[in-house]
């Protein structure tokens, strides 16, 4: 019963911290300035640039916070003498079920594959085929994400605690890594 | 480091060097010093990346293609020169 009591309190808190419907409200926000943005997704992020309705998002794609959309190439300001109001622009596209690590750039002409993973803090330009790991500045590609999922499936710190309350995970998490008192 | 080596048709026999010289080029030792016990995480300190890196450099090396699931199974040298060999070996000859 006391356990209970704790999750309930805890899922009432994650909830007052980020609002029941965080998520949805980004995405409706978002939407609204133009991206086009497929169903279930996770979207940490609104920066979007200054062109939201060039970048088109699949379904259950995930992007984490920081992460930032640039749809235009401002460094046609070289020209600007000779052509005042000159601005170069750029489509974004990703793919279907694509995690966007963060403080990612995702550039303009970019198009990212389905079933890809970006790692935290990639610069991204340019095509990334379906299915791939990309990390770095510039970000090329280093594997394959179904070899990576496969990985992490195996692996000893993966764990399903994502319904837990915060304690219970904090818990779990603790004796997990050998660092409770 | 013994050489197993299993014959392929027309392609040369399979052969573990290959496959040491490119985990010896990215732990940065001769391969002399690259034994199959030697556990890939623990000993070498790679991390997720550097192992589908390393599965990656070895299918093209090899130009084979390592089965997921059995590339997420590798712990040591020796499992990596396992499924390689495997690979190796199910590549169809003509």
């Amino acid at each position: 019963m006391r356990k209970l009591l704790q999750r309930a309190l805890a899922r009432l808190s994650r909830m007052l911290e980020s609002g029941p419907t965080g998520n949805e409200a980004v995405i409706a926000r978002l939407r609204a300035r133009g991206v086009r943005i497929g169903e279930g997704c996770v979207i940490y992020t609104e920066s979007f640039s200054t062109e939201p309705y060039l970048v088109t998002l699949g379904d259950r794609v995930a992007i984490s916070g920081g992460t930032k959309f640039v749809t235009h190439d401002a460094s046609v300001w070289l020209m600007r003498l000779e052509r005042p109001a000159v601005q170069a622009f750029g489509t974004i596209t990703v793919g279907s079920n694509t995690f966007i690590g963060e403080n990612c750039i995702v550039l303009a002409n970019a198009a990212i594959g389905s079933h890809c993973i970006i790692g935290a803090g990639s610069v991204v330009r340019g095509q990334i085929p379906d299915n791939s790991v990309v990390t770095g500045n510039p970000a090329s590609v280093v594997g394959r994400a179904s070899l990576l999922i496969e990985m992490l499936r195996e692996g000893r710190n993966t764990m399903d605690t994502l319904t837990l309350g915060s304690e219970e995970r904090r818990e779990r998490l603790l004796r997990h890594f050998g660092l409770l008192q | 480091m013994i050489d197993d080596r299993a014959t392929q048709g027309s392609r040369p026999p399979f052969s573990n060097e290959p496959v040491v010289a490119i985990i010896a080029q990215k732990v940065k030792r001769a391969a002399a010093d690259i034994r199959p016990d030697q556990a890939l995480v623990e000993d070498f300190g790679f991390d997720s990346i550097d192992l589908i890196q390393l599965v990656m450099a070895v299918e093209q090396a090899l130009e084979i293609k390592i089965d997921d699931k059995g590339a997420a199974r590798i712990r040591t040298v020796e499992d990596l020169l396992n499924v390689s060999r495997e690979a190796y070996c199910a590549v169809p000859t003509h």
